[in-house]
C-alpha cells in the first residue's frame, strides 16, 4: 500500500522569542490548578508551553505537575493534556508521536507538525524513567521532547529523596539524627550530561532554571524545532521540599547557577554551549560560595562547617570535568606523559 | 512479531513498528498511540508481561482498545521456556477482556474479533488474546488468511471519536480524581465488561456472515458434549490430548465430553450453567496455579464452581492442575481425570481432597 499523503516529518519552526516584550502573551497554561505559594515548577509548566504554543499535546508523568495541576473538574491546560505513568514519559512522548505519524502518513489524520512533550519529575526522570527516556532519546525518527523538572525529590508524595536530590538534604527519608547527622549520602545524578554523552543522535540536550525565563523558553522552542527526540532538565526551587520563604524561589535559581551548583548550557548536535551566568564562570569569572546558597535553605539546616566544605570541593570538582558541570570524565595526564 | 517485523520489511504492512527496551515501555507506546486514534499491537509473554503489570493496569482504567498478543509462558522462578496460563490471568480482574485460542486459525480469526470488539465504542476495552507458549507461538500450520476487502467489510477503522487526544480536542485526560469519582468510573468499566457479552456475540454472528466460518458459540468449544456425563474442561491446546483420550473413552463405551474455554474474560456463567446442567460430573483441567484458593484449586475450577452456585443443577466438580511449565498433558492424564470424575458420578459428591495434581513426579 502507498503511502498517499503529502506527510512529512518536519517540526514546527519555533523562531526565539528576541527578549521579554516579544515574548507571546497567550496562556496555554492558566488557573485552575493548586501548586503550593511560590511553586516553581508551576512557572516552568506555563512557560513551557507558552514557548510551545497551541499545536502541542503534552503529557504528564505522576508527580506533583500532576496532582497539584490536574483535580479532577478543573484543568490548568488550554492545550490536550494526558497523564501518564510515573516512569513513563519517554514512551508516552514516543507512542504519541508515533500514533500521530502513523495517521498522519496514512492520510488519517491531518497532516500537520504537532508539537509532543512529556514531562516528568526527577523521581520520575532522573530515577525511575530513565531506561525509557534512554530508548526514546534513540528513536530519531519521532519528534518530541522531554522536560524533566527537577525539585530534587519526590515533592508530591511528602519529600522523599530521589537520585536527584542533592548530598546531605533533609527529605522525609533523609531526616538527621543524633547518630546519623548526613543520611542522604549520595552526590546528584548528573543526568543531562549522562543523556547528551550517552545518545548521539539525539540533536539537542539542555539545562534551564525558570528564574532566566526568557532563555528557557526559548531552549523550549530550539527542542521543539530542532526534530528527532530531545531533552530539557530544569532546576525547579521548590518551597516545601527545600524550606524557604516562597518569596526566594526566584533567587535561588539564580544562585544554584552563580553557585555552579547548576551549569546552563545546551549541546546541539554535540557542540556545548554555556549560557548566561555559567559562561561567565567558564570564561573565568569567580563562582560564589555554595554556603550562600545552601544556607538559605532549612533542608541544609543541619550542616556543620565540614559539610559545607565537602559539598564545595565537590562542586569544585565538576569544573575541572573534561567539558566542566556536563561531562565528568579527565584524561589520564600520566599516559601523556 | 518477527513475522510481523518481517511484512512490515516487504511493505505488505504499513505501521509504526517499534522496538522497545521492555515491556513496560512497549505497553505505554501503544496506549499513548491508541490515545491519539492510531490502531495498535503488542505482545509479551511470562514474566515480560508481569514486568509490565503497571501498564496493564491503567490500559483498561483508561479505556484503550488495544489488542496484545500473551504466549502463556510459566513465570520465573525457576525458569521455564512452557506454558503456563497464570501470566494472563494476572489481569482478570482489571477490565482486560481474556481469551484462549488453541489454533493459528483461531489465532487469526480471533485477532480480526478481537479489534472488533476492543474498538466497539460501547466497550473501548483491552483485549488480550492467549496462546499457550512453545506448543502454539511456535509451531507452524496452514492459515486461511482473508482478503483486505472482506476484513474490510468485517472491521471499521477505528474512531477514537470525542475521547481523541489533538490539538482541535484540547481535552485533558486521567486528571487524579479521588474518593469523589473513582468508584463511578469503576462501576463504568464494569458496565462496559457487562456489555461486552452482546458485543462479542455481534461479532462472531458477523464473522460467520462476512466469512462463511468461525464458530455459532463464541465462548466456548463444545467436544462431544451431548449425551456427556463426564464433561471436562479447560484452555488452550490441551484441547488437543483431551480430545484424542475422549474419543478413545468412547470406544470403551464412557460418556465423557469436552468443553474449551475461549473466553474467560467476561466469563460465560449462563452458558456454561446450561451447558453442563445434564453432566453428572465436571473436571476441571487448570494450567494455572493459585495457590490458597479454596480447595486448592486452579483458577478455572474455582470460577466454574462459582458460575455454578447460583445453578439448578450442581454436579460434583473436581480441579485438577496439571501440564504446568510446559509439561505435555498425557493420555493417562486424561483417563486418570476421567476416572477420578466416574468416581464422584457415582458417589453423587466429590471426595473431600477436591484437586488432583496430575502428571506430578512423587
Amino acid at each position: 500500500m502507498a503511502e498517499t499523503t503529502t506527510f512529512t516529518n518536519a517540526t514546527q519552526v519555533l523562531q526565539p522569542f528576541k527578549g521579554v516584550k516579544k515574548v507571546t502573551i497567550e496562556e496555554y497554561f492558566s488557573s485552575g490548578h493548586r501548586t503550593c505559594q511560590g511553586c516553581e515548577s508551576a512557572l516552568v509548566m506555563k512557560l513551557m508551553v507558552k514557548a510551545a504554543g497551541p499545536r502541542t499535546i503534552v503529557l504528564g508523568s505522576t508527580g506533583c505537575m500532576y496532582v497539584a495541576n490536574t483535580t479532577y473538574y478543573s484543568t490548568p491546560w488550554v492545550v490536550p493534556w494526558m497523564h501518564t505513568q510515573l516512569g513513563s514519559s519517554g514512551s508516552a512522548a514516543l507512542g504519541t508521536a508515533a500514533g500521530l505519524k502513523a495517521l498522519m502518513k496514512k492520510g488519517k489524520m491531518k497532516a500537520e507538525p504537532i508539537n509532543v512533550i512529556a514531562f516528568c519529575g526527577d523521581g520520575g526522570g532522573a530515577d525511575m524513567g530513565l531506561g525509557a527516556i534512554s530508548a526514546t532519546l534513540t528513536h530519531k525518527e519521532y519528534n518530541s521532547l522531554i522536560l524533566l523538572y527537577d525539585n530534587e525529590s519526590y515533592a508530591n508524595t511528602d519529600i522523599q529523596a530521589s537520585g536527584s536530590t542533592p548530598y546531605g538534604a533533609h527529605t522525609t527519608f533523609s531526616p538527621p539524627g543524633k547518630a546519623r547527622r548526613i543520611m542522604h549520602t549520595r552526590w546528584k545524578k548528573n543526568t543531562a550530561g549522562m543523556l547528551a554523552a550517552g545518545h548521539p543522535e539525539c540533536r539537542y540536550v539542555a539545562t534551564v532554571c525558570a528564574s532566566y525565563a526568557v532563555e528557557m523558553m526559548n531552549k523550549v522552542r530550539k527542542a521543539l524545532s530542532i526534530g528527532g527526540p530531545t531533552f530539557i532538565h530544569s532546576l525547579d526551587p521548590c518551597p516545601k521540599g527545600w524550606d524557604y520563604d516562597p518569596m526566594l524561589s526566584h533567587e535561588l535559581g539564580e544562585l544554584a547557577i552563580e553557585c555552579g551548583i547548576f551549569p546552563l548550557y545546551e549541546v546541539e548536535d554535540g557542540v556545548v554551549k554555556y549560557y548566561g551566568k555559567t559562561k561567565a564562570i567558564v570564561d573565568g569569572r569567580p563562582r560564589k560560595p555554595v554556603r550562600e546558597y545552601l544556607l538559605k535553605q532549612g533542608r541544609f539546616a543541619h550542616f556543620i562547617e565540614e559539610d559545607l566544605a565537602y559539598f564545595q570541593a565537590k562542586v569544585d570538582e565538576m569544573w575541572t570535568w573534561e567539558i566542566p558541570g556536563v561531562v565528568s570524565f579527565r584524561k589520564d595526564l600520566k599516559a601523556k606523559a | 512479531m518477527q513475522a510481523i517485523a518481517k511484512k512490515i520489511a516487504n511493505g505488505q504492512l504499513v505501521a509504526e513498528y517499534i522496538v522497545a527496551e521492555g515491556e513496560h515501555s512497549q505497553f505505554e507506546i501503544v496506549k499513548h498511540a491508541s490515545t491519539v486514534g492510531a490502531r495498535v499491537f503488542c505482545g509479551s509473554s511470562g514474566v515480560g508481561w508481569a514486568y509490565a503489570m503497571e501498564c496493564l493496569v491503567v490500559t483498561p482504567a483508561l479505556r484503550v482498545p488495544l489488542v496484545a498478543m500473551v504466549g502463556n509462558r510459566a513465570l520465573d522462578d525457576p525458569g521455564a521456556f512452557g506454558v503456563e496460563h497464570n501470566d494472563a490471568l494476572f489481569v482478570r480482574d482489571l477490565g482486560w477482556l481474556l481469551c484462549w485460542i488453541d489454533s493459528s486459525q483461531e489465532a487469526l480469526d480471533t485477532t480480526l474479533i478481537a479489534y472488533r470488539v476492543a474498538e466497539d465504542r460501547r466497550i473501548f476495552l483491552p483485549i488480550a488474546i492467549s496462546a499457550d507458549g512453545a506448543f502454539l507461538t511456535h509451531s507452524q500450520a496452514i492459515t486461511k488468511v482473508p482478503s483486505k476487502s472482506l476484513v474490510d467489510k468485517f472491521l471499521p477503522p477505528y474512531n477514537r471519536g470525542d475521547l481523541q487526544l489533538h490539538p482541535d480536542n484540547p481535552i485533558t485526560v486521567a486528571p487524579q480524581v479521588n474518593e469523589d469519582w473513582v468508584i463511578e468510573i469503576r462501576r463504568q468499566n464494569n458496565a462496559a465488561t457487562e456489555r461486552a457479552y452482546t458485543v462479542i456475540e455481534e461479532a462472531y454472528a458477523d464473522f460467520r456472515k462476512v466469512f462463511g466460518r468461525g464458530p455459532e458459540n463464541p465462548w466456548f468449544e463444545e467436544y462431544m458434549t451431548e449425551d456427556a456425563e463426564i464433561i471436562l474442561m479447560g484452555m488452550g491446546t490441551l484441547s488437543l490430548p483431551v480430545k484424542v483420550a475422549i474419543r478413545k473413552m468412547r470406544q470403551e463405551g464412557k460418556k465423557v465430553g469436552l468443553i474449551r474455554l475461549r473466553w474467560f474474560r467476561p466469563f460465560p456463567y449462563e452458558q456454561l450453567a446450561g451447558a453442563l446442567r445434564k453432566a453428572r460430573a465436571i473436571g476441571v483441567i487448570d494450567r494455572d496455579y493459585s495457590f490458597g484458593s479454596p480447595f486448592g484449586s486452579g483458577v478455572v475450577a474455582t470460577e466454574v464452581r462459582a458460575a455454578l452456585y447460583n445453578a439448578e443443577h450442581r454436579p460434583p466438580l473436581i480441579g485438577f492442575i496439571c501440564g504446568l511449565g510446559g509439561r505435555e498433558v498425557t493420555l493417562e492424564d486424561v483417563y486418570k481425570a476421567t476416572e477420578i470424575c466416574d468416581t464422584a458420578a457415582t458417589a453423587g459428591k466429590a471426595e473431600r481432597q477436591a484437586t488432583y495434581w496430575l502428571g506430578v513426579r512423587e
